[in-house]
């Protein structure tokens, strides 16, 4: 698209943007004036100038041609998104006008502008096509716009016969000025009668034969009043030569204006219809559009044709602009035909935007539509996945356009999705080196930069649930591990010392209690192997050294289960070697000595290796007779030297 | 051949050298035998396991077999005695002060003792004998 192409498509795909708010416009009457004058319709009124707002805000839409972004207002447009795009959606949805009603309509269109066209001019062909309007208006498709041109039209017809009839009262007041002119002159020459008695001669010459008397001549009432209705008749004739110039310029004015609109509203047919009545209706060749200099609509107009806009110029831009949208909907219809999808949608897009209501563009066949529309759909979800960073759906998508839209070009898609994607990917590696390395919060961080960048990255997933339930697994067995220590549950925790070990590796506290708790069970259940071992080898005495080998445990582990019930096992194996013991202790602290000590003696009969007979016997003996150490014949059994553990 | 000397010694000598030695025999078996283990009941054994406290300040007698000296000090030894009680042995602990006359104390040696039960509740020995 050339400089001048893309200044019209820019100018009206604006168009497109502004025509609901035309919609909305009304183009002001001239204020009449008390007098019946009219103040000024055109658009040089200071009134105006200093009235309202601008028709269309402050600002000039700027419009970058790389991006196709247009700033107006402060807001920025895309030119492929927002209401142009909805709007030519809402298009694609619709069906093909090529109903009858449809083809009637565009028939008495292209009848009309026949009829108006430069080598058909005539006045029935004129008068022929101003009936046609009423027809043409009859059609939805019209949007009543040929009625509104119409009665623009009549209004024009109303001006000039107004105007006609002044230019007749005109004529009337020049003669009765004429009529006033001779009858002044005649009562000037009026001479007074007594003249001539009183001074003949005097030399008096100049006025001779004027009166110079009050009352007579140019110095009566009346000559004074044919004078002051002389002058009254000169204004009331400049008044109305000036109300028939206003009248010409604001009938011009609301023509153009009309013109001017219905140009903003994309209705190309009906500017050429106007332009062709505006010229058959002031043919004077006067055709500068009257707008503002410096408004907005003024500056669009001059800065959009490069110069001060005309009749004529806006005529021909209108049939540039038609045959710009001709010319993109056959290439529309070229490339749909070869599955170029995203050439084709552009093509009908730019045809939409400067014109949707053409018939060339309004009859697209609704199967290419219908094209272009699963083809925008996936489009506006690709640009969504994009935002939202979902980048497999992303991808989908691309693959998907690039088989049904050969030219879809996915360069920038496929860029994006693989930076992205791929950047996500390695953040998670190295979330996974960290993880490895036990480098818990680092991993974290990098999982959390991983899921910035691609939210819904599947592999994030299959990282970070496992460290999720790792997580929660963590919570959970540290809970269990406090509880079961307080409810001094330990052979619930041995029994899943591996999981609590995993679990609490971090945990100095934790870890610590938790391997001398497993260092306490290891040695408890070796003693109770090593009993077991010992009772299965049937060696006198046996069951005594292994109930002596799981008591010195109970009285440090006595809350372990299997350690009590082992004890309990091996007591009544060994019933009689215990029952000594225990009375011996019931003595001991009943300071019985000598019972205890009777006992003690029995229960080393029993079991002549016990260790705890032998520790009993020599408290007891210490408390009956206490070790000197000077002696040194003692017996081999019971008796220590001073300082040193007998049993040892 | 010289007839071998025939000596002869005169019956009545004969007969108060054998009384000399009788009484010298019976003098000793009453000097050992003096007031002692005959005069005392003997340890209940069975009341001395259950409850020795009770039988405090009481002398009884008592005979058994030295099983081992369970320690031995200056101010006497304690030696665990092996007594018969309806067929089988208990070791009872003896206590023998230092200074008590006697026999050696040894392991398998059979004692017989006089013996009273000291605040303890330890037989503590008075008299041994073999």
């Amino acid at each position: 698209m050339n400089l001048t192409g893309f200044r019209i498509f820019a100018l009206a795909t604006l168009l497109a943007f502004l025509a609901p708010l035309l919609h909305a416009q009304v183009l002001q009457e001239p204020r009449s004036t008390p007098g019946g004058g009219s103040q000024q319709g055109s658009s040089q009124s200071g009134e105006s100038r200093a009235g309202a707002r601008p028709l269309l805000g402050g600002d000039l839409p700027v419009i970058d041609t790389g991006s196709e972004i247009a700033v107006w207002d402060g807001q920025a447009w895309n030119l492929n998104e927002t209401r142009l795009n909805a709007q030519f959606n809402a298009y694609l949805a619709s069906p093909a006008a090529d109903s009858e009603e449809d083809l009637e309509y565009h028939a008495t269109m292209r009848r009309i502008l026949d009829l108006l066209s430069p080598t058909n001019r005539s006045d029935a062909n004129y008068r022929e096509a101003i009936s046609l309007l009423p027809m043409a208006s009859s059609f939805p498709q019209d949007g009543d716009q040929s009625n509104t041109l119409l009665n623009a039209v009549y209004r024009v017809f109303l001006a000039q016969r107004r105007q006609g009839d002044i230019s007749r009262m005109i004529d009337d007041m020049r003669t009765r000025q004429g009529e006033l002119q001779w009858r002044g002159d005649l009562r000037a020459q009026e001479r007074d009668p007594n003249a001539r008695r009183r001074r003949p001669g005097s030399g008096d010459g100049e006025n001779e034969g004027a009166s110079d008397q009050t009352g007579t001549g140019t110095r009566s009432l009346a000559y004074e009043a044919i004078t002051r209705e002389i002058l009254e008749n000169e204004a009331a004739i400049k008044a109305n030569q000036a109300a028939i110039q206003v009248g010409d310029i604001r009938a011009r004015t609301e023509f153009q204006l009309l013109l001017a609109q219905m140009f903003l509203q994309r209705r190309f047919e009906h500017v050429l219809i106007g332009c062709a009545f505006y010229l058959h209706l002031f043919t004077d060749g006067e055709g500068t559009l009257r707008i503002e200099e410096g408004s907005d609509i003024g500056r669009l107009f001059s800065e959009g044709f490069g110069g001060s806009p005309t009749v004529s110029s806006l005529e021909a831009a209108a049939r540039d602009a038609i045959n710009r949208a001709d010319s993109n909907v056959r290439a529309f219809t070229y490339h749909a035909a070869s599955d170029e999808l995203w050439s084709a949608y552009q093509r009908l897009q730019e045809a939409f935007a400067i014109g949707e209501y053409l018939p060339s563009v309004r009859t697209v066949p609704t199967e290419d539509k219908r094209r272009l529309i699963d083809f925008s759909r996936a489009m506006f979800r690709l640009t969504n996945a994009i935002q939202v960073k979902d980048y497999a759906l992303a991808q989908e998508l691309v693959d998907q356009l690039r088989e049904t839209a050969h030219d879809f070009d996915s360069s920038k898609h496929q860029q994006a999705i693989s930076v992205y994607t791929t950047t996500s990917d390695m953040h998670l590696g190295r979330a996974a080196i960290l993880q490895s390395e036990g480098r818990i919060e680092e991993a974290q961080d990098e999982i959390r930069i991983a899921m910035e960048i691609w939210p819904t990255n599947p592999a994030i997933r299959e990282q970070v649930a496992p460290s999720m339930e790792q997580l929660t697994m963590k919570g959970r067995l540290t809970q269990d591990f406090d509880r079961l220590v307080s409810e001094r549950n330990l052979r619930a925790i041995f029994r899943d010392k591996e999981q609590y070990a995993a679990a609490l590796f971090d945990d100095e506290e934790r870890r610590d209690q938790l391997n001398q708790i497993v260092g306490d069970l290891i040695k408890i259940d070796t003693a109770i192997a090593q009993s077991r071992e010992l009772e299965a080898r049937n060696i006198p005495g046996a069951v005594y050294t292994a109930w002596e080998e799981i008591q010195t445990l109970v009285s440090e582990f006595g809350d372990d289960t299997e350690l009590r019930i082992r004890a309990e096992e091996l007591s009544t194996r060994a019933s009689d070697f215990v029952s000594a013991l225990d009375r011996a202790e019931q003595f001991q602290r009943s300071g019985n000595t000598g019972s205890a000590l009777t006992w003690l003696m029995r229960a080393r009969e029993i079991y002549p290796d016990s260790k705890r007979a032998r520790d009993g016997i020599a408290n007891a003996l210490d408390t009956v007779l206490p070790r000197d150490g000077a002696f040194g014949e003692e017996s081999t059994v019971g008796v220590n030297r001073p300082g040193e553990d007998p049993f040892r | 051949m010289p007839r071998r000397a025939q000596s002869k010694v005169p019956l009545p000598a004969m007969l108060i050298s054998a009384g000399v030695l009788l009484v010298l025999a019976l003098g000793g078996w009453f000097a050992l035998n003096r007031g002692s283990a005959i005069d005392y009941p003997a340890l209940n054994i069975n009341e001395l396991r259950h409850n020795s406290l009770q039988l405090r300040d009481n002398r009884y007698s008592l005979e058994g077999v030295v099983n081992r000296r369970e320690r031995v000090t200056n101010a006497g030894q304690i030696i665990s005695l092996n007594v018969a009680t309806n067929g089988t042995e208990t070791p009872v602990p003896v206590l023998i002060p230092a200074g008590i006359p006697g026999p050696n104390i040894e392991s398998g040696y059979r004692l017989r003792l006089v013996v009273r039960i000291n605040h303890e509740g330890i037989p503590e020995a008075e008299e041994v004998r073999f």
